[in-house]
């Protein structure tokens, strides 16, 4: 069955003075993880807002996985080990991210067909 | 206060306690005000939630609070959907099955306002079935799954996304249909209630498309809405921004529409 999710994505970063600089890093960044899971999910990153203490990403993950299993926490788990991989990274050290939190967030399609982004 | 009266026993204080708490919520009570009692949150432990419009329709065989009795309950009917459960593939299995029951009830007619301000324990909020307490479970069953028939208009209708409750499937999805007591648009929902309808449902109603819904929020025509009352604790942020109530009619059974002085079903819709 193919399936897919939207999550919320909450990282610890420091403030961003470089003009968003580092926001479309992280962007970057997190796009080309989520190309290909750990489990063959495929994923892109549809918004980023800067929230002051913290950056929250809107991801979207598609694919394959029985009807019944659970594909929510399929696609935390991948996009975790991804993120801690992608920040442990060398070339991504400089931007000290750590990921706070991340959850299924079924509101995503209301928020981004009201904020013009669907 | 005189010195008389601070020098009560203490079994005449805790009289004098009670009885102004009593009065206190009486005096509530009688101001017209539906308070949402909490138990956490970072919105505090009260919501006044008696700021919504008025609504229109009427009621028969209703409680109190302006709702269906009890006695309209029944035991809920599910389908296994291509391949996908009732209980859906995770997350809360209850508010799953609570989704997808497919069964045709009694629907009594019921005041839009009447769902739009009932109140709703906060400790339920972005939290499964199986971690409410006791009396939170107990609050929300004495409405969920009462059979409502509701009058109002359409603010905006649209397809949603993936979710546990359709296995997440990349094609089966819900469509949300605000319904708002008055004609409008989408500005509107924050006054709105939130129904949805189904891919288990909708599979026998072909005619229920967005397009279609949509021409009738445009149109401004009136609709009747049946289907089950239930709590979506999963959208308490929409709150106040483009709903007002996590109350829902979910899932939806049957739509009609006012046309030329009666209620057409949608199944039978013309365009």
């Amino acid at each position: 069955m193919h399936k897919a999710i939207y999550l919320s994505v909450k990282v610890t970063m420091p403030p961003d003075s470089q003009g968003g600089d580092r926001l479309r890093q992280l962007e970057s960044r997190v796009g080309q993880q989520l190309r290909q899971t750990e489990h063959h999910l495929t994923g892109t990153v549809k918004r980023v807002q800067d929230l002051g203490d913290q950056v929250e990403m809107t991801v979207s993950l598609e694919g394959e996985q029985e009807a019944p299993a659970d594909f929510a926490r399929l696609a935390i788990d991948d996009v975790r080990r991804a993120l801690e991989a992608a920040f442990a990274a060398p070339a991504a050290r400089n931007l000290r991210i750590s990921v706070a939190e991340i959850r299924e967030d079924t509101s995503a399609v209301d928020d981004l067909a009201d904020a013009g982004l669907l | 206060m005189s010195r008389r009266n601070s020098s009560s026993s203490p079994l005449q204080t805790l009289g004098a306690i009670v009885g102004t708490i009593i009065i206190i919520i009486l005096a509530l009570l009688g101001g017209g005000k539906v308070l949402n009692i909490g138990t956490g949150g970072d919105t505090g432990g009260i919501q006044d939630n008696s700021g919504g419009a008025a609504g229109g329709g009427n009621s028969s065989g209703a409680s109190a609070n302006g709702l269906p009795s009890q006695s309209f309950k029944q035991t809920a009917k599910e389908i296994t959907y291509h391949g996908c459960p009732p209980a859906g593939d995770g997350g809360d299995s209850q508010l799953n099955l609570n989704k997808n029951r497919v069964d045709a009830g009694n629907f009594q007619p019921t005041n839009f306002n009447a769902i739009l301000t009932l109140p709703w324990p906060k400790e339920t909020e972005r939290t499964s079935h199986d971690q409410w307490s006791a009396s939170a479970a107990s609050q929300v069953a004495q409405a969920e799954g009462l059979p409502v028939l509701v009058e109002g208009y359409l603010a905006l209708a649209r397809q949603e996304g993936p979710e546990s409750p359709n296995c997440h499937s990349g094609t089966d999805f819900d469509f949300h249909i605000w319904m708002i007591d008055h004609p409008g648009g989408s500005a509107d929902r924050v006054g709105g209630v939130v129904a949805e309808a189904t891919p288990r449902v909708r599979i026998t109603h072909p005619q229920w498309t967005v397009r279609n819904l949509n021409n009738l929020s445009t149109a401004g025509t009136k609709v009747r809405i049946s289907g089950w009352l239930m709590l979506d604790p999963e959208h308490p942020d929409q709150v106040g921004k483009t709903r007002g109530t996590i109350w829902e009619i979910h899932p939806i059974i049957k739509i009609e529409y006012w046309q030329s002085g009666s209620w057409v079903n949608l199944d039978d819709y013309q365009g």
